[in-house]
């Protein structure tokens, strides 16, 4: 069956190296440049708005950044906080990459997370007499379930109502954040404090990563002298294992396929017979589960193990996951790192007031920025400002005007000649293929 | 007015050229798409550009108008060299660009979509609708394009969508006009009206570049055509003497068959039965009445009519796309000439129906049949990726699989492209069709439904197509074939069912004459023309 009619093209194969070289651009070029561009536009921002004369300022900035760096990753201590606060961005990272893929913008990561801590922390204090080894699980697994559920209702609404998933996500979000507020307020208040519940008891928590390795590991190993002071978790673990699951459902099987047909081109699902509406409920099941976890190894993994009512709506993970997922582009690697970057930034953030006595909201600000130069790589009419590595390769330079005038009248007048004797035919590219060129006199 | 002519006339004398491109060079990654390429268009004529699918048309027009940027090469507008970096600075040197898949917002009025980007009053004042309608009507009047500039796109016909496209160049004032495929999508009514557009501005003094892979029509419309072939010019033809031989020939580098061979068919039992199937359309109106067929293994049964008429809602009904309202539509497998039994597929979906064994060429492809984000693997296996070869228990993707298996579709099908996990969209359109032309094929189904399957390839691959089509009938397959083309239609199918309005209005031979199908298609009465 092979086809006779075209011969096969002949082209040079692309080296190896030079397609890795393209896909690593292609997958991480723009988030870098984004992340860059952030930084730069925080510094000026740093430098307009500290007093003194410009070369102090242009030292302060500098110093932000030095202590931005140390303060997130520059001691083993720092980067275990680091880690601690990457752990939930993971997770929530994810749960709105997941829907993202299926062109679903899940910006109610917030409320299934908060669901999701809700639900664990119920489970830990009403079974607080099971082991642990039940009860870690028996609260994860509710968490997801929760999250799940509340993922689950906006994809049914998207589905069969088609109400926009943006809208009833934010309505759930509140919806989570006083229904919580009221249970913590309320049935599970712990006794003689107002806003919050009992702490988880101890086989309800998540070890610190440290001590569980000297648990392990360490007793053949050395041992990490005073593991209490590296704060995170085995969360991160789990983190990894929610990573590794990611990949596998969107790289590796025929549901992430159907998210990436439905999410790119659902005319195309249709045609292949896709059920857009039963991917969708299953696709924010899952976004709500990752969520949902996010909350509940927060809860579990740091202090104070317990659930505080006016932490729901002032706690920013569920919001900051959406710039973590798109920073990452929806890819499991990517997310680790916006996390990273992310949970740097916020865990450095609060020191710098008194180290270079500039306020900490230049956090927020630079990750509102990175979040801009992201959205900006969207605009066509901007990309033409991005570095030209980046967008194509280099290329020497067309006459650069429109007003140039640049007559040509001997290779025109060549040319006329060639029309009149009835073929323009260009002998030198004949040449290279060795093709004889068509002529009038051939034909019968 | 009088001063742009006084320009022209002393330009004239140093370059006759509307638009001349000098040794222009693009690789893509893994493809030279111009590999040192001219193109010389005179003033005021129609030139034609043509070539195989992949050949790099669309590349050069879209490096001419500011798209894509050419890696070496110059562009000179009526002798002027020029730095075109983008689709702006080609308009403010009026040139304009009719793409080969439109560029219209649907939920946008025409006069919304026509002064998109260059509105009157700028950005600073609030959009003056009266004036954008005013000025359309006054441009629409005088080009001879009328349109109701209220009418939102959404609702108009592909026809129609063309010349809002037409308008929008006009209306930015554009003096070379480029259309890329132009008459791809359009019903042969609706390409003769176009040339009788074209042929006006050529006389206002428009300059057109043409492209298009139906021969008959560079014949007919062009002045003067340039062949490439895989990145290269081969040839400058000028129109009047030349011939479709001719042309075949440079552009493919072979002689090319322009009629399609075939031996008698030898059909066998029933294998596609509809019966009394009604559907409704989009808009819930009804749009099958009562529509019966047989279609025989062994056999083509080609479906005739104008575009509208029912063929897309009756092609998606049988395809599990849309839900009948009435009616019963099965299938049977054939061994050894003996029908098996028949199974029910009326309400198996599209998934079902691909299982029983149905194969679909879908007439919009770009659109329904390829997520153009995703690599060519995925691609090849679009709508059987729950397949026992290419997913383990219809869950885990068995990537091996689905990779040798998009790399065989690549080799037989000879889809250009340097690799299988190249994103569609980095395929040529005419590529892109091919891929999916080779992986519904390759699936060995028991019934093609072939939908305008030639629709945008090259003269090589319609060749290989209707051999293809040909090949399917003789391995004993029922193949449905639906096309615009009476031609297409006449030469491959061993019957003709003729639609009009949602109804089959009489099954003939393919032996009838074009006079004959057209008052069929027509209703039946004497064509008004
Ligand atoms: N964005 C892109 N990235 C990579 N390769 C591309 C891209 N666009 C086009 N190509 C490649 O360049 C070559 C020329 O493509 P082009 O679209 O110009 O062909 P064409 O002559 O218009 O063909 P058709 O008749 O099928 O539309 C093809 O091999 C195509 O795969
Ligand atoms: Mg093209």
């Amino acid at each position: 069956m092979a086809s006779p009619t075209v011969q096969r093209r002949t082209s040079a194969p692309a080296s190896q190296l030079a397609r890795w070289m393209q896909k690593f651009r292609a997958a991480l070029g723009r988030p870098l440049i984004a992340v860059l561009v952030a930084f730069v536009l925080g510094g000026i921002i740093i430098m307009i708005t500290t007093p003194g004369p410009l070369d102090n300022r242009f030292i302060t900035a500098v110093s932000t950044y030095y202590y931005l760096i140390a303060g997130s990753f520059g001691s083993l201590q720092s980067i275990s906080y680091t880690l601690a606060k990457a752990t939930p961005l993971i997770f929530a990272g994810l749960a709105v990459a997941i829907a993202y893929r299926a062109g679903l913008f899940n910006i109610g990561a917030a409320g299934q997370l908060t669901v999701g801590s809700m639900v664990a922390g119920i489970i830990g204090i009403q079974l607080a007499a099971l082991p642990g080894w039940l009860l870690v699980p028996l609260m994860l697994l509710g968490s997801m379930v929760a999250g799940g559920i509340w993922g689950g209702i906006v994809g049914v609404l998207k589905a069969w109502r088609g109400a926009h998933e943006v809208v009833t996500s934010i309505m759930l979000n509140w919806t989570a954040f006083y229904v919580c507020a009221f249970l913590v307020e309320g049935p599970f208040q712990a006794p003689k404090l107002s806003q919050q519940t009992l702490p988880m008891a101890p086989q309800a928590t998540i070890p610190s990563l440290a001590i569980l390795y000297n648990q392990t590991l360490g007793t053949f190993l050395p041992q990490i002298p005073d593991p209490a002071q590296y704060t995170v978790d085995a969360g991160l673990l789990i983190a990894f294992v929610a990573m590794l699951v990611y990949w596998f459902i969107t790289a590796r099987t025929t549901f992430g396929y159907e998210l990436r047909v439905i999410g790119q081109n659902p005319k195309a699902a249709r045609y292949a017979g896709i059920s857009v509406r039963k991917n969708i409920v299953m696709v924010m099941f899952m976004a709500g589960a990752f969520a949902g976890l996010a909350g509940a190894v927060r809860l579990m993994g740091q202090a104070p193990y317990q659930l505080i009512s006016s932490a729901f709506s002032t706690d920013s993970t569920g919001f900051d996951a959406i710039g973590v997922a798109l920073l990452g582009r929806t890819t499991s690697i990517g997310v680790l790192l916006a996390s990273l970057l992310f949970g740097g930034l916020q865990q450095a953030g609060p020191y710098l007031q008194s180290y270079v006595d500039v306020p900490g909201d230049i956090i927020t600000i630079m990750q509102a920025l990175v979040l801009f130069s992201i959205a900006i790589e969207y605009l066509p009419s901007l990309q033409r400002f991005m570095p030209s590595f980046l967008v194509k390769s280099s290329r020497p330079p067309l006459v650069p005007s429109l007003i140039t005038t640049k007559p040509a009248e001997e290779k025109g007048e060549a040319d006329m000649q060639a029309v009149e004797s009835g073929h323009r035919a260009t002998s030198d590219t004949v040449e290279k293929t060795g093709l004889k060129p068509t002529s009038s006199g051939q034909e019968e | 007015m009088q001063e742009s002519t006084v320009i022209t006339r002393s330009e004239e004398k140093s370059s006759p050229y509307a638009v001349e491109m000098r040794d222009i060079y693009k690789a893509w990654p893994g493809v030279v798409a111009s590999n040192h390429v001219n193109l010389q268009v005179k003033k005021g004529e129609i030139h034609a550009l043509v070539g195989e699918n992949g050949a790099g048309k669309s590349t050069l027009m879209n490096i001419l108008y500011g798209i894509v940027k050419p890696d070496s090469g110059e562009v000179l507008i009526n002798g002027t060299a020029v730095h075109i970096s983008g689709p702006r600075d080609a308009i403010r040197l009026g040139i304009g660009m009719v793409h080969q898949h439109f560029m219209l917002i649907p939920p946008l009025t025409v006069a919304e979509n026509i002064v998109l980007g260059s509105e009157p009053g700028g950005i600073a004042a609030p959009y003056d609708r009266k004036r954008a309608r005013a000025d359309i009507l006054a441009l629409s009047k005088r080009y001879g394009l009328p349109i109701d500039p209220d009418l939102r796109i959404e609702k108009l016909s592909v026809g129609q969508q063309q010349r809002v496209e037409i308008l929008k160049m006009l209306y930015r004032g554009a003096d070379i006009l480029v259309m890329d495929e132009p008459t791809g999508v359009l019903t042969p009514q609706e390409t003769d009206e176009l040339f009788l557009v074209l042929r006006d501005l050529v006389k206002q003094g428009k300059t057109i570049i043409f492209i298009t892979h139906k021969l008959r029509e560079v014949l007919e419309i062009t002045d003067a055509i340039t062949v490439l072939r895989r990145g290269q010019n081969v040839g400058e033809l000028v129109t009047k003497q030349t011939n479709q031989r001719e042309i075949a020939r440079a552009m493919v580098g072979r002689d090319v068959l322009l009629r399609v061979e075939k031996t008698p068919a030898n059909p066998g039992p029933v294998v596609l039965h509809v019966h009394d199937l009604e559907a409704q359309s989009d808009r819930d109106l009804a749009c099958l009445h009562k529509v019966s067929l047989d279609v025989h293994a062994g056999e083509i049964l080609g479906i005739a009519g104008v575009e509208g008429n029912g063929q897309t809602e009756l092609v998606e009904v049988l395809t599990g796309m849309r839900k009948p309202t009435g009616g019963e539509i099965t299938m049977a497998d054939v061994k050894d000439g003996q029908a098996g039994t028949p199974k029910n597929i009326t309400t198996m979906g599209a998934r079902g129906v691909r299982v029983a064994g149905m194969s679909h060429i879908p007439e919009d492809r770009r659109e329904s049949g390829l997520v153009i984000t995703e690599s060519i693997e995925d691609n090849s296996i679009l709508g059987r990726h729950r397949w026992q070869q290419f997913s383990w228990r219809g869950m885990v993707l068995q990537l091996k699989n689905i990779a040798s298996w998009a790399q065989k579709l690549i080799d037989e099908f000879d889809v250009r492209t340097p690799s299988a996990t190249a994103a569609m969209s980095t395929l040529s359109g005419g590529n892109q069709q091919k891929l999916i032309i080779a992986r519904e094929l390759e699936a060995n189904p028991i019934v093609l439904i072939a939908s305008q399957p030639t629709r945008g390839v090259d003269i090589g691959a319609i060749e290989f197509i209707h051999r293809q089509l040909i090949a399917q009938r003789d391995a004993g397959k029922a193949v449905l074939l639906i096309s615009a083309e009476l031609d297409e239609i006449r030469s491959l199918s061993d019957r003709i069912a003729v639609m009009y309005e949602g109804q089959i209005v009489d099954i003939v031979s393919p032996d009838a004459t074009e006079e004959e199908l057209g008052i069929l298609m027509t209703g039946g009465h004497q064509d008004p023309q």
